[in-house]
């Protein structure tokens, strides 16, 4: 570039009293250039950029140098006032959550124009109209009206819509996103991405854009820098970066986000990896998935009804006589059968007014004996309703639930001992699912000690499965915070599977994870599900998750599916608009270009 | 999920800045080092006192601290320190016992009302226990000694009734907190059974907050007993306690003010060192202060 940069970082290193977070890092931004700054959680990224904008918390230290043309000297030498003073006015950030990010108390309106107000920019009676304005340019339906909300008042995409007015309130030179649209449902993410490409491409502001998201990075930038364990490996345009990629770390992470976007279907997706992207997963890697090599998938179906079909539920299920006729469905096929199920909620609005939630409004569904059943839908839609019905957590408001011979019913102690024993729960958050005061093996063990099974036979089970799920025994006497998110996600995987269960319902279990765990972990339960005869049925808000693992699928929204079928025929040809703006709303590598 | 959680959890509290940081670690030790004095008092005390606590020994009375009676006699001619080192008995008896009562009635209704799902039993326990806490102790204990008559036994369970409310209010907000986690749906979907769950999962995840409580309350308790003694409701003669050592002080005032500053002195210790030990505890157990990782 022959004009001088707009923003110069030069040997930036960001350190605690014991340790170096990021090693000496640098790079530059052009007047209006679009850089992506790519990492998994730790690699520092969002460090890198809380320090151009001298938001690092008090205990950590950088050094190095920060410029930003047009003001003199090192950034990092400035008081926090004269910073202030540039924050907001020639630089601007917009951050994750955008609701813990907006005054609650405030009108969103009355916000962008503080904004403008703080600098001096504009003032009184023009600042907000202004504001109002900005919100337009936002594309916020109605803005004189969101200007007077409050921020619970408007969904998460509208939030950071909001947060977005305010970061160009006053025009800034350069504009930080920090995972702007990681907290946003995939249909939402899309319509801000575009905002975000749109409003900085028509001010020619210069973007810095921190993601986990490769997909993402493609679609609004033009230069992605690679971040890991606090170094930048490799830098380069977006075409280079996906096509060429130099360093094994960006071809790993290539790789391991391909999985999910793959369009190798109906193939386990390390091997098509391993051909894909030759040499791309280092030793290391390949040993963690070493598992997913040996598997035939094409057979699994037959695999699993001929073996399981006689497993005899021990409890013949005291049949409700609520519940009528259902239990006469029973067929030999269907594992799982869902029927009119519907959950009403009562919502306590204010102190004499309640209102009606309803989360599920007749849902029908049906899963085979070793079918892989997706369930997609979107924040709102549904699906965890769903499941805390399916596993006998909530009682449902009209409708049944037949899981093998047992009508599902909360108050029927002794049917769902039973069922539970065929049906277990992988959860989402594997640092909220594991009981941080409890040691590996009690967690694992912990569904046979409601069975009854002594201690011995408890430890022995456990150190089966810890084996199975490719983590050291020496785990099991330690506790869960010794572990990585992925870790604990094989933990919670070990717990669901050592009642040797029929069923394994999965609740996102990946989308807390990061990208290459994310893989792994995603073939650890495609081999699991073969090898235990598994029928899966897998919650996710990620449709390429869900068409790699799954072999049927249903889409949800606000309480109704949708659509569903085999997941070929669901997304090579949606029949429900509401499928096809999902499919078309989800980034993909092969998307970004 | 995000790069600036994790990466900072485990740097954070290293971090803090260092002056803070000292005086934060200070309150813990010189409350564990004020308990253990008092403990150490009445431990002594079991085995050995200066002189015998009950024979009056005119001759010496009212004498000021001398080698032979570092802290004086009383007007019976009695030893002050050995006073003070029987008292120290009474009051962490009282101290154990009623935190004992408090426990072992509030941890299980307020646990019982966080988990129950019946809202109309978690109200009725929480509404019980605001009415219990509108009750102040001294009138319980009143009612008490004129029911059963006074004594350090009704003093004791009056106390302790008067603190369940705040283990209750404690336990289920902690319990709350718990129930919303992940793992306790996964213990349900383990079919382990409430009580299982209460006792596996909830209480030991709230055990910190419950010690801090404990150590808080012991030191209420602690003064508590020293106003009823002082009033003649606690502890009855002849067994020594620092709130009729202040009382029987009274008259001396004048002329003898040691008489009345070293109960006095004591009270306050046990009360600061249990304050000071829970204050440490709950910097140590606060669960926003234990990093993830």
């Amino acid at each position: 570039m022959a004009t001088s940069p707009l923003l110069r970082v030069s040997d930036l290193t960001i350190s605690t009293h014991q340790r170096e977070l990021v090693h000496p890092l640098s790079f530059e931004i052009a007047p209006g250039e679009r850089v992506g700054l790519i990492g998994e959680s730790g690699s520092g990224k969002s460090l890198t950029s809380s320090a151009v904008m001298g938001l690092l918390p008090q205990e950590l230290e950088a050094h190095g140098s920060v410029e930003l043309t047009g003001e003199t000297g090192n950034l990092l030498d400035r008081s926090e006032r004269s910073l202030a003073s540039l924050r907001g006015r020639r630089m601007s950030m917009v951050f994750q959550e955008p609701m813990s990010a907006l005054n609650p108390l405030m009108r969103v309106g009355a916000q962008v124009a503080e904004v403008m107000r703080l600098h001096r920019t504009a003032t009184g009676e023009a600042a907000m109209r202004r504001a109002v304005d900005l919100l337009a340019q936002v594309h916020l339906p109605d803005p004189a009206a969101a200007a007077r909300a409050y921020p619970h008042q408007l969904s998460g995409g509208q939030r950071q819509r909001v947060m977005l007015a305010i970061a160009l309130a006053n025009e800034p030179d350069l504009l930080i996103c920090d995972e702007p649209t990681t907290a946003l449902d995939v249909t939402v993410q899309s319509a801000v991405l575009d905002l975000i490409d749109e409003q900085v491409r028509a001010r020619g502001t210069g973007l810095l854009f921190i993601t986990h998201d490769l997909a993402v990075v493609a679609r609004v930038c033009e230069r992605v820098l690679v971040m890991t364990q606090g170094s930048v490996v490799e830098s380069g345009s977006v075409e280079q970066i996906f096509t060429d990629p130099q360093h094994e770390y960006t071809r790993g992470l290539l790789a391991a986000s391909d999985l999910s976007a793959t369009d190798e279907r109906g193939r386990l997706f390390t091997i098509a990896t391993a051909s894909q992207y030759p040499g791309a997963v280092d030793a290391a890697q390949a040993s963690d998935a070493r598992t997913g090599t040996e598997q035939v998938p094409d057979v699994r179906e037959t695999v699993a009804q001929g073996s399981d079909a006689q497993v005899t539920t021990p409890q013949p299920s005291v049949a409700q006589p609520a519940q009528e006729a259902t239990a006469d469905a029973a067929s030999g096929d269907d594992l799982i059968e869902v029927t009119g199920l519907v959950k009403t909620y009562t919502r306590r609005a204010g102190l004499f007014r309640s209102h009606a939630v309803q989360a599920l409004k007749g849902v029908d569904l049906r899963v085979r004996a070793g079918g892989r059943m997706g369930i997609v839908g979107e924040s709102g839609s549904g699906k965890s309703t769903l499941l805390s019905l399916l596993s006998g957590l909530d009682t449902p408001t009209a409708g049944s639930i037949r899981v093998g011979d047992i009508v599902v019913d909360p108050r029927n102690v002794a049917g769902l001992t039973a069922m539970r024993r065929d049906l277990q729960i992988v959860f989402q958050d594997p640092f909220a699912s594991l009981d941080p005061r409890m040691s590996v093996a009690d967690i694992i063990g912990e569904p046979l000690q409601s069975q009854g099974v002594p201690r011995g036979q408890r430890l022995a089970r456990a150190e089966e499965l810890i084996d199975s799920v490719g983590l050291d025994r020496d785990s099991l006497t330690r506790f869960p915070h010794q572990f990585s998110g992925g870790q604990r996600q094989r933990i919670s995987i070990a717990r669901a599977l050592v009642t040797r269960p029929r069923i394994l319902v999965a609740d996102e279990p990946v989308s807390a994870l990061d990208v290459s765990v994310r893989a792994q972990v995603l073939n650890l339960l495609a081999d699991l599900v073969d090898e235990y005869s598994l029928t899966l049925v897998f919650v996710s808000h990620d449709l390429g998750v869900v068409r790699h693992l799954c072999s049927d699928v249903a889409v949800m929204r606000s309480g109704e599916i949708v659509e569903q079928g085999t997941t070929d025929q669901i997304y090579d040809d949606p029949a429900h608009e509401y499928t096809r703006a999902l499919v078309a709303a989800t980034p993909t590598l092969q998307g970004a270009f | 999920m995000t790069a600036p959680e994790s990466s900072l959890a485990p740097a954070a509290p290293e971090a803090a800045p260092r002056g803070r940081r000292r005086s934060r670690d200070l309150t813990f030790p010189v409350g564990v080092a004020l308990v253990l004095l008092i403990v150490v008092l009445a431990l002594v005390s079991l085995v050995w006192t200066p002189y015998d606590a009950t024979t009056p020994n005119p001759v010496d009375r009212l004498q000021g601290g001398s080698a032979a009676h570092p802290m004086g006699t009383d007007r019976y001619g009695r030893d002050t320190l050995t006073w003070i080192m029987m008292g120290a008995r009474i009051t962490l008896l009282v101290g154990v016992v009623s935190v004992g009562i408090a426990m072992l009635i509030g941890v299980p209704l307020g646990v019982l009302a966080g988990m129950t799902r019946m809202s109309w039993l978690s109200g009725l326990i929480m509404r019980g226990n605001d009415l219990l806490l509108a009750f102040p102790a001294l009138l319980l204990a009143i009612v008490f000694s004129a029911v059963f008559g006074p004594g350090a036994g009704p003093a004791m369970i009056a106390i302790g009734i008067a603190a369940i409310p705040a283990f209750a209010r404690v336990a289920r907000s902690g319990t709350l907190q718990i129930m919303s986690r992940e793992f306790i749906a996964a213990a349900r979907t383990a079919n382990r059974s409430p009580l299982q769950i209460a006792i596996q999962h909830v209480v030991p995840n709230i055990a910190g907050l419950i010690i801090v409580q404990a150590s808080v309350t012991f030191a209420l308790s602690v003064l508590a007993e020293a106003g009823l003694s002082f009033l003649g409701l606690g502890t009855q003669p002849p067994t020594p306690s620092w709130g009729r050592m202040l009382q029987e002080s009274q008259q001396f005032l004048g002329s003898r003010p040691e008489l009345a500053i070293w109960p006095g002195l004591f009270i306050a210790l046990a009360v600061l060192g249990f304050n000071l030990m829970g204050d440490g505890l709950r910097d140590r157990l606060d669960p926003t202060l234990r990093g993830r990782s």
